[in-house]
């Protein structure tokens, strides 16, 4: 291996921890109330006990609640969405061979919207609790992914191209049954496309909890199949020539990403560009190699939303926007500008 | 230890309903190297490709170094036999070197770094690519390109190689190359088994050559046994068989005619 690439990774890790860092920071302190940085300190230092506790300072009553109870879930469950959908990008770009597959191509996001908008629809609110939409969501992500990958696998085997049209055909369907669901249940629009933009203020400790379970393992997964995947990414029969159980491989990073996916969007909504960018970007600076494409899409990916939720919660005031509509909206023009420059260094 | 030889026994292979291989039996001994030679779609490159274990036979049976290679691990298969030929193109910019050690990518314990090294540093210089290992793959010829892959097949460094046209994009001195390096695996123990579609090529560097037709094994022959009565009969072109004036090798004119 080359050493300048890998002083040059190491630098990348090096600037990627210090942006978390920044992140967290402004993560903490930004949003309706700005709360100075020294408050936030204080309240981190307290630890979660002190949230509920009154001090002679109103202004620290109110940074403790904050900051323990909305903002640390919110940034925590930013980044280890961030860094799923990252990683899943860069595995399913590899795994089909194309710069353009992004994590929802077993079509998990429309799956996911399905499942939390019939969830709206039905008034099924209370039927597991503050779970329910969570639950129906992710049920839906994974119940497609399951029809997707049933209908492009004969004979145990996955073509990757049918797998790529099922995704695409089977989303555009379950979009049109949303829109369907949309008009018949009119007086609940705004609630359903809110859900359906993707937003980071649902989060809660519980969800965090619940998609760090999928996420970790998920991650540890897929980080393990580095090696494979790059052989992969020369193509099915290359790569078993060089001895790499492909099927196997391919079913286990299909449905690893599938999960650590579905494990995010059913708490925020799809969140669109980080799965599709991130991998792409890392990758012109990194080159292919999935041990540093891998690991570095994650840390970045976990990044770019900590910071497009940052951009979502100020940018108009008092209103939040889904960071949904921040990722599509700085996300592609940045790739639109990846792409036209990446042209030109090639001709 | 039978090394690796491959024992090929009343092969059968179908595609679509279609029987490509009709009953094909053939056994090639370690330090030999067979062209397998014969007119587009004779079912030539599904040899190969069967032979790795990559496709499965629909009846008969393949020994590699004596074991059906289906049956092994794919990182122990990939240590008995791997296949080179044509590939999609790469989608993603790995340089020559990285593509190169991918050939060891199944493999879990490397010996040592040391000696990993200096093979992936002989199988640079057997395809004579030290100048180009850090370019990307996607910026190369389509013969620097074959070259890579060669060298890939080389540094996995298993018993047995199937090279399926190993020289078509390469120009000439790299073709006398190649061929070279191929005589060389061989004389080192290693099984090299061939599609070539030029016979004059396949004459020069095989010790044996299998023409194939229409699925079956029609002539299994060493070069100095090419008769254009052979070729005649293969391709329905009629050749006339020489002596190379320098090599010795037999060597065949281009066809005159087409026969009647």
């Amino acid at each position: 291996m080359a050493t300048h690439r890998t002083v040059r990774n190491e630098k990348l890790v090096a600037a990627g921890l210090l942006f978390l860092l920044v992140g967290l920071a402004l993560g903490l302190s930004l949003g309706s109330v700005s709360l100075p940085l020294r408050y936030v300190i204080k309240a981190l230092a307290k630890g979660p006990s002190g949230a509920g506790a009154l001090s002679a300072d109103g202004m620290e009553t109110l940074a403790d609640a904050i900051v323990w109870t909305l903002r640390f879930p919110r940034v925590l469950l930013a980044f280890i969405e961030g860094a799923g959908l990252a990683v899943a990008g860069s595995v399913m770009q590899g795994l089909f061979r194309n710069p353009m597959a992004d994590p929802y191509v077993l079509g998990v996001s429309s799956g996911a919207s399905l499942g939390a908008v019939l969830g709206i629809a039905l008034g099924l609110g209370g039927v597991f609790g503050v779970w329910s939409l969570p639950a129906l969501a992710f049920l839906g992500a994974l119940g497609t992914a399951a029809l997707v990958y049933a209908l492009s696998t004969y004979r145990k085997r996955t073509d990757t191209w049918t797998l790529l049209l099922a995704g695409i055909a089977v989303s555009s369907l379950i979009s049109s049954l949303i829109a369907f669901i949309m008009v018949i249940a009119r007086e609940r629009v705004d609630e359903i496309v809110f859900w359906t933009m993707g937003a980071l203020s649902r989060a809660s400790w519980m969800s965090v909890g619940v998609s760090l379970v999928y996420t970790v393992p998920g991650l540890f997964v897929l980080l393990r199949h580095a090696k494979a995947l790059n052989a992969l990414s020369f193509g099915e029969e290359p790569a078993f020539h060089m001895g790499v159980r492909v099927e196997p491989v391919k079913r286990t990073l299909l449905w690893t990403s599938s999960l650590v996916v579905a494990g995010g969007v059913a708490f925020t909504g799809p969140i669109g560009f980080i799965g599709l960018i991130v991998p792409h970007a890392v990758r012109l600076v990194t080159g292919p190699d999935h041990r540093w494409l891998m690991p570095l899409s994650g840390l970045f990916g976990g990044n770019a939303l900590l910071f497009a939720d940052l951009i979502a919660r100020v940018i108009a005031p008092p209103r939040e926007m889904p960071v949904g509509v921040i990722t599509a909206l700085s996300g592609a023009p940045f790739f639109l500008y990846l792409l036209a420059h990446s042209r030109r260094r090639r001709e | 230890m039978n090394g690796g030889r491959v024992t090929v026994q009343d092969l059968r292979f179908k595609r679509g309903g279609r029987e490509i291989l009709k009953g094909i039996s053939f056994q090639v001994e370690p330090g030999q190297v067979a062209a397998v030679v014969g007119p587009n779609g004779a079912g030539k490159s599904t040899l190969l490709k069967v032979i790795s274990g990559y496709l499965r036979p629909a009846s008969g049976t393949v020994r590699v170094g004596g074991v059906d290679p289906v049956s092994l691990h794919p990182s122990e298969r990939s240590r008995l036999v791997t296949y080179s030929g044509d590939e999609p193109d790469p989608a993603f910019a790995f340089t020559v070197e990285e593509t190169v050690e991918m050939g060891k990518v199944a493999v879990e314990a490397p010996r040592s770094r040391v000696a990993l090294q200096a093979t992936l540093q002989a199988a640079l210089e057997a395809l004579q690519l030290t100048g180009l290992r850090d370019r990307p793959i996607t910026s190369l010829s389509s013969g620097e390109r074959q070259r890579v892959y060669l060298a890939r097949a080389v540094y996995q460094d298993p018993l047995v190689l199937l090279l399926d046209e190993p020289t078509t994009h390469l120009d000439m001195a790299y073709e006398v190359h190649v061929v070279e390096m191929i005589r060389d695996l061989a004389e080192h123990g290693k099984t090299v088994i061939t599609v070539v579609h030029d016979l004059n090529l396949a004459l020069r560097s095989a010790s044996r050559l299998l023409f194939l037709k229409d699925g079956r094994l029609r002539y299994d022959v060493a070069p100095g046994e090419v008769t254009s009565e052979v070729i005649g009969d293969i391709y329905g072109v009629e050749v006339q068989v020489a002596s190379h004036p320098v090599l010795g090798t037999p060597f065949v004119t281009p066809p005159s005619a087409r026969k009647a």
